[in-house]
């Protein structure tokens, strides 16, 4: 757990040169966004409901990259979640919640796993790889679902193109009133764990992490390699269609055209923190949740522009996938070479 | 219609072409060429600032080049020196290069989703090539990128298929550790591919901003970057043969901006040059493989 840490307050630290470079205290401005963050119960509120779409969509990923796939769909994966519970909640009428919003996060799941299973599908029978039909799926779903929310979905009397509202039966209920936070969160920590118990005691679990650390083994020791990249690639898909899901049924209502805030691409990111472990992938959610909920007060209230998390977050996971880099940081090695070699340069009288 | 249709056809391909050499430069020499979207956002947004500052778009493409080589020297450092999984080390470059360009977008001109308008390259409407039979209609409106493409193409093929160098390369792409056996010196090879790939795709990125437009808009390179990556797979990374795969890409691309009024849905149009793509990719996978070294070190 010290690895993430430390590729965290690098990350911290490279923005915080940035920030001085543009102007700004970056003390300051990192005490006023975690202060800001925690300074009222609303906002508060607004942290947790930043990390929820992170949480499925880092959950997702995690799931994926447990068994050495690289799941670069969930974006495309995300939409097609959104857009399925959004038709669900628009044109299924005269159900009661109880039925109509579980059919809603339930559709959206299975569109996203579906497209997640196509792409293990696709791996498994023909040999494409993932990354490749990942990005190409990503495109597609945005196109198609741009041209429904445009066309036959588009609701009446609308100029940007979105579909109507979803029906009263389908909306997650707020945990707090004038919030974006839901109940959704709970789902999204539930899964979390359920996900661990899996990976860690279960057969299944156990199959992809051997498949994740080593391909040939797997192979040899007959474990069916196919079927668990399916599985946990439909998995994946799933979280990443919930990811979409929660954030129509609970935030937008509706499906607007672009809403998406890459929380499909966001979810590298929060996996790649919590090293690819479900329930701690909910904890780096909550971190990011704080970076983005507070880093946007910070920006109504000052001019530091709350794009720099963005840009902290890539470089959590520069620093998270560089394990080895970050030791050559912190070692200081090649801090001791320049030495040494300027030592040397100086020692023959300065020629080189 | 149809000269209309060719010349936009042309236009659209050149940042397919440019930015699908360089990756093919990266795959060559066995790194996945994920990070090319990343590498175009940087070329795309650098370039408006040399522009910006010098008033000359040259300048603004040299910057546009360089600000590619070092994204491309970031995934070169992050998986040739520190051995990370080449398609981490893409999406970092892609995560940082769409990051960075709008902060400093707002750090520099203080706007949201755009930079103001800059010098770019004037097309040949005025020149004596428009005044060509035939082929002045489709010329008049392409600039002086259009002509670096197909000079960097053809150096690219030469180089890679012609020279000893570009043979060598290739091998530390196919097995680096023989090519480090017979005496190659795999990781200036493999930096060198990068660094080819970075300025290529950089330069692909300086034609959206400076060759199809005069700025630089958030969310420009619209995942051409990956595109490349799709077209590479299916032009077997062969120079000559990307400009192939750029224009049927770039056919779709333009056929949306000809028809304006719509029989057909512009979004289901473009879908069809993915669809079938993947179509190719799901039936030709087993065939069209990149280098058996991809992703390998040659002391792994």
């Amino acid at each position: 757990m010290k690895k993430p840490v430390l590729a965290f307050v690098l990350a911290l630290t490279v923005g915080g040169i940035m920030i001085a470079v543009s102007g700004y205290n970056p003390f300051w401005v990192y005490y006023q966004v975690f202060a800001l963050a925690f300074s009222s119960p609303k906002n508060v509120a607004s942290v947790l409901a930043q990390a929820t779409p992170l949480m499925f969509s880092g959950i997702g990923y995690a799931i994926a990259a447990k068994c050495g796939l690289v799941n670069l769909g969930l974006e495309g994966q995300m939409l097609s979640g959104a857009m399925t519970s959004a038709l669900l909640g628009v044109y299924l009428r005269g159900l009661p919640l109880i039925i109509h919003l579980p059919i809603c996060i339930l559709g959206g799941a299975a569109a996203g796993g579906l497209v997640g299973g196509l792409t293990a599908y696709l791996k498994n029978r023909f040999g494409a790889r993932e990354i490749i039909t990942t990005v190409m799926l990503n495109e597609i779903i945005a196109l198609l679902v741009t041209y429904m929310c445009n066309d036959p979905f588009r609701a009446k009397d609308s100029i940007w193109g979105m579909t109507e509202e979803i029906a009263v039966t389908a909306r997650i209920g707020k945990l707090m009133k004038n919030t974006q936070l839901t109940y959704a969160i709970f789902l999204a920590v539930i899964l979390g764990i359920v996900l661990e118990i899996v990976l860690k005691k279960s057969t299944l679990g156990y199959k992809m992490q051997v498949i994740g650390q080593n391909l040939r083994a797997a192979q040899t020791a007959g474990i069916q390699v196919n079927r668990v990249f399916l599985v946990s690639f439909a998995l994946s898909g799933a979280m990443a269609g919930l990811c979409g899901a929660v954030m129509i049924l609970g935030v937008n209502y509706k499906f607007i055209d672009g809403f998406s805030d890459s929380y499909g691409w966001s979810g590298i990111s929060v996996a790649a923190l919590a090293a690819y472990d479900p329930l701690m992938s909910v904890a780096s959610a909550g971190l990011f949740g704080v970076l983005k909920a507070g880093s946007m007060i910070l920006n109504r209230m000052s001019s530091v522009p709350k794009e720099f998390v963005s840009v902290i977050q890539a470089f959590v996971v520069v620093f998270v996938a560089a394990p080895r880099m970050v030791d050559s940081i912190i070692s200081l090695n090649w801090l001791r070479k320049c030495f040494r070699r300027s030592v040397r340069a100086a020692g023959r009288g300065g020629k080189t | 219609m149809t000269v209309l249709l060719i010349a936009a056809t042309l236009r659209m391909a050149v940042p397919y072409v440019l930015a699908t050499t360089g990756g093919a430069f990266s795959v060559r020499v066995g790194i996945t060429d994920l990070g090319c979207e990343g590498m175009m956002i940087g070329g795309a947004f650098f370039a408006v600032i040399g522009s910006y500052y010098s008033g000359s778009p040259w300048v603004g493409m040299l910057c546009g080049i360089l600000a590619g080589v070092l994204f491309a020297l970031l995934n070169g450092l992050l998986h040739i020196t520190f051995k990370v999984n080449p398609a981490i080390s893409g999406v970092c470059v892609n995560l940082l290069s769409t990051a960075l360009a709008p902060l400093l977008l707002k750090l520099v001109f203080d706007n949201e989703s755009m930079s103001p308008i800059v010098n770019n390259f004037g097309n040949y409407s005025d020149s004596w090539l428009a005044e060509l039979p035939i082929v002045g209609e489709i010329l008049k409106t392409q600039n002086v990128m259009f002509f670096i493409m197909l000079a960097v193409v053809l150096v690219a093929w030469v180089f890679m298929f012609k020279t000893k160098y570009g043979l060598r390369m290739r091998m530390v792409g196919e097995n680096p550790a023989a090519a480090s056996t017979v005496g190659l010196n795999t990781t200036g090879y493999k930096y060198m591919g990068e660094a080819v790939c970075g300025a290529l795709a950089g330069l692909g990125g300086v034609y959206l901003s400076l060759g199809q437009l005069n700025m630089f808009t958030e969310g420009m390179t619209a995942g051409r970057g990956y595109i490349c990556m799709v077209i590479n797979v299916i032009s077997g990374y062969n120079p000559l043969r990307t400009i192939l795969g750029g224009v049927f890409f770039a056919f779709f691309e333009a056929l949306r901006t000809v028809i304006q009024n719509a029989e057909i849905n512009a979004n289901f149009l473009m879908m069809i040059p993915y669809i079938m793509t993947l179509l190719v990719i799901i039936l030709s996978a087993r065939r069209s493989l990149p280098p058996a070294g991809m992703g390998k070190h040659h002391d792994d």
